[in-house]
Parts: C-alpha cells; sequence; structure tokens
C-alpha cells in the first residue's frame, strides 16, 4: 500500500553576501509535533475540546475556529512563521517550541529574520504547498543554526507545528541561509 | 559529513473498515486498513486559506470560519450530513474531485470520534460512522469520503476533502451494518 498524504520535506540554501548560492540540500522532514494534530482535532470538531501548548510553554485552549492560522510572518517578526535556533535536542512529537530559538537582530547572536513568505504549485496527482523564509546574519561572527521549524500563529497564540534539526549548517557574517517547508499533497 | 536517514514526516488518513451489528458501534469483526490515500483538492484549500490567511478563489474557500467534521452525540441516520459518508459511484478517486453521491439506502449513524492520541512516532485521532442497510438488498460500497463545511465568500459550503476507493468493493448484505473508521496520522 503506498504511503500517501501530506508528505513534508525542508530546503536549505546557503548564500553568501553577494546572493551566489554556497550550498543546498532537501530533506525529509520528520517532526509533525502534537499541536498540529490538536489543532486540526478542535477545527474539525468545532470545539476546544484539546487543550494546545503554545510556543510558551503555557497550555491553552485554541481560542475560536473563526481566524486561521498562519505562517506568514512579516520580516523581523520572530514569533511565527519558519525560525531558527541552537537547540540539537533530538525531535520530538512532544516539541512546542524551539530548543533554543535564534532571536531577530542584528546583534551577538542573532539573525535578521525576513518575511516568511508561501508559495502554491502544481504536482502531479496533486498540490505543492511551500512555506518560505531567509535568515540573514549581520551578527559579525559565524552562526550555526542546528533547528528550524514552523509555528502559526492562532488569534494571539503561537503554536509550533513542525520541528527539524539540520545537522548543523554555519551561516558566516554576511551570508543568509533560507530554510522552505515543502507539503506535497497528493491523492 | 555523516547522515541519518529517517523516515520522512506524513500527514495522512488511514481508512479502516469493520463490520457490525446494525446500528451498533461495536465491531463485530476486527478493522481493517484499506487505505492510506486521500486528500483532495478542497482540503488543500483549507490548509492554503488558513496558513495564508488568504481566501481560495478558485476553490470558493474562505480564510476563516469553521471546519466541522460533524460529532453529533445522538444517533442520527440523516439529519448529520457532514463527516465520514460512503457511496456506491463507480469512480475512481481524484485529487480534483469536488462532487460526492451517497449511497442510497445505508443509514448514516452519528459520528464518533476519538480525539488524539499518542502512537509509536507521533499522534492520532478519529472520526467514524456506523453504515447500517435497512433495506432488503446488499449495497456495494465503493467510496468513502469526509465532508466538512467551511465558509466561504458568502455563506457555508459543504466539501469534500477525503476520498478513497474501497478494493474489492464491500458489499453491505440486507440488514448488515459496516462501520468506516477515517484515521487522521501525524507520524515522523
Amino acid at each position: 500500500m503506498n504511503e500517501v498524504g501530506v508528505r513534508l520535506w525542508v530546503e536549505e540554501y546557503v548564500f553568501d553576501c553577494g546572493g551566489h548560492l554556497l550550498s543546498q540540500k532537501t530533506s525529509p522532514a520528520h517532526s509533525w509535533v502534537k499541536q498540529v494534530a490538536q489543532l486540526w482535532y478542535n477545527r474539525f470538531i468545532n470545539t476546544e475540546s484539546e487543550a494546545i501548548k503554545d510556543t510558551s510553554g503555557s497550555t491553552v485552549g485554541q481560542p475560536t475556529n473563526t481566524n486561521p492560522t498562519r505562517s506568514d510572518a512579516a520580516a523581523n517578526d520572530d514569533a511565527y512563521g519558519i525560525l531558527a535556533g541552537t537547540g540539537v535536542g533530538a525531535e520530538s512529537s512532544e516539541d512546542y517550541a524551539l530548543g533554543t530559538k535564534i532571536a531577530h537582530g542584528i546583534g551577538a547572536g542573532q539573525l535578521s529574520y525576513g518575511a516568511t513568505t508561501n508559495t502554491t504549485g502544481t504536482i502531479t496527482g496533486g498540490k505543492r504547498f511551500t512555506v518560505s523564509r531567509t535568515f540573514t546574519n549581520l551578527s559579525g561572527a559565524s552562526i550555526t543554526i542546528q533547528e528550524v521549524g514552523l509555528a502559526v500563529l492562532q488569534d494571539t497564540k503561537y503554536y509550533l507545528w513542525i520541528r527539524d534539526l539540520t545537522g548543523g549548517t554555519a551561516v558566516g557574517n554576511g551570508q543568509s541561509a533560507a530554510y522552505a517547508y515543502r507539503m506535497d499533497y497528493t491523492i | 559529513m555523516t547522515m541519518t536517514i529517517r523516515p520522512l514526516a506524513v500527514f495522512k488518513t488511514k481508512l479502516y473498515l469493520a463490520p457490525a451489528l446494525p446500528y451498533s458501534s461495536h465491531p463485530t469483526g476486527p478493522f481493517q486498513l484499506i487505505s492510506t490515500h486521500s486528500f483532495t483538492q478542497q482540503f488543500f484549500s483549507f490548509q492554503e486559506a488558513d496558513l495564508t490567511g488568504v481566501n481560495q478563489s478558485a476553490t470558493n474557500i474562505d480564510s476563516v470560519g469553521t471546519t466541522i467534521l460533524a460529532n453529533g452525540s445522538t444517533w442520527l441516520t440523516t439529519s448529520s450530513h457532514l463527516g465520514v459518508r460512503v457511496s456506491g459511484a463507480a469512480n475512481a478517486p481524484a485529487f480534483a474531485d469536488a462532487a460526492w453521491t451517497d449511497l442510497a439506502g445505508a443509514d448514516r449513524s452519528a459520528q464518533r470520534s476519538r480525539a488524539p492520541y499518542t502512537v509509536t512516532g507521533g499522534y492520532e485521532f478519529w472520526f467514524e460512522r456506523t453504515f447500517t442497510n435497512s433495506g432488503s438488498s446488499a449495497l456495494t460500497v465503493t467510496l468513502a469520503g469526509l465532508i466538512a463545511s467551511k465558509t466561504r465568500k458568502g455563506g457555508t459550503s459543504d466539501y469534500i476533502i477525503v476520498e478513497d476507493a474501497i478494493t474489492p468493493n464491500y458489499s453491505l448484505e440486507a440488514g448488515g451494518a459496516l462501520i468506516v473508521r477515517y484515521v487522521f496520522s501525524f507520524l515522523v
């Protein structure tokens, strides 16, 4: 029996300060976390039966079903969209936040977060939805991205959907790294 | 660089069937896995509208509003029109399918559900219904699906979001019943 459904991949691109591609890789993504199942369940049955842990670690009821769970964070917003971090803890379905999120900024240990963008495409037998974001290192020193994830905003709360380890990707000062979560929907 | 090969994360549905006594939620046989396929264009558009906060004009699906897979708490035969459905149509499931035809004569129960629970590698939840043939001749079940409602510009519509072929077709004998369970699975 074929394994079909929504298949999840993570793409990584590293660019030099002139925008030239230095490296790229595409890997199977691993961790849909608990919150995505809870959010879908609540949405399907139109109740708040599942209390969900937000990215701060607080367990809250899903506020309402009348707002979307958005991924399209603006530039400089490190609360949701694709996030980058330095945590190296193993991926787990119980993750509710990155291990150690890298904050937006140009200070030491910080990355400048671009906007999270969404694109839709057609694939054989279905559709592709891609969420992407670029992180630029203007901190003055190299930063190694160890983990990435996707967090969504619903009403005023942020929920982690996906978390993956990168294997350690060094981004030198002036360089940038772009990550994309690619969701392939087929029947 | 050493790379450890691990399975691809998949968010999917799994379709199970089990025979039952008429109007009973207790299976008289084991649940059998029928398919792990299923999402349609409409489900994609739900997700797209959700994540982007933008209405999907191609499918007329709004970025806001409820999605309901009917979760009635009492036994109903016809009024809960959302949720798990069966059909006797002959077509093969396709991503672009948007229409649904119910199997006439298969009385549907209220929908039951189980909230997210832990499985190896992730979480699952499920919805199920029992379909009873109260007629005097056998019915042929060819498709199963899930219907959800969502707001659209100007109102609310019902959409087929999951569709699976039942192969081989299931013969629902007169007086017989069939439990159809859709498991949503989020695994690493």
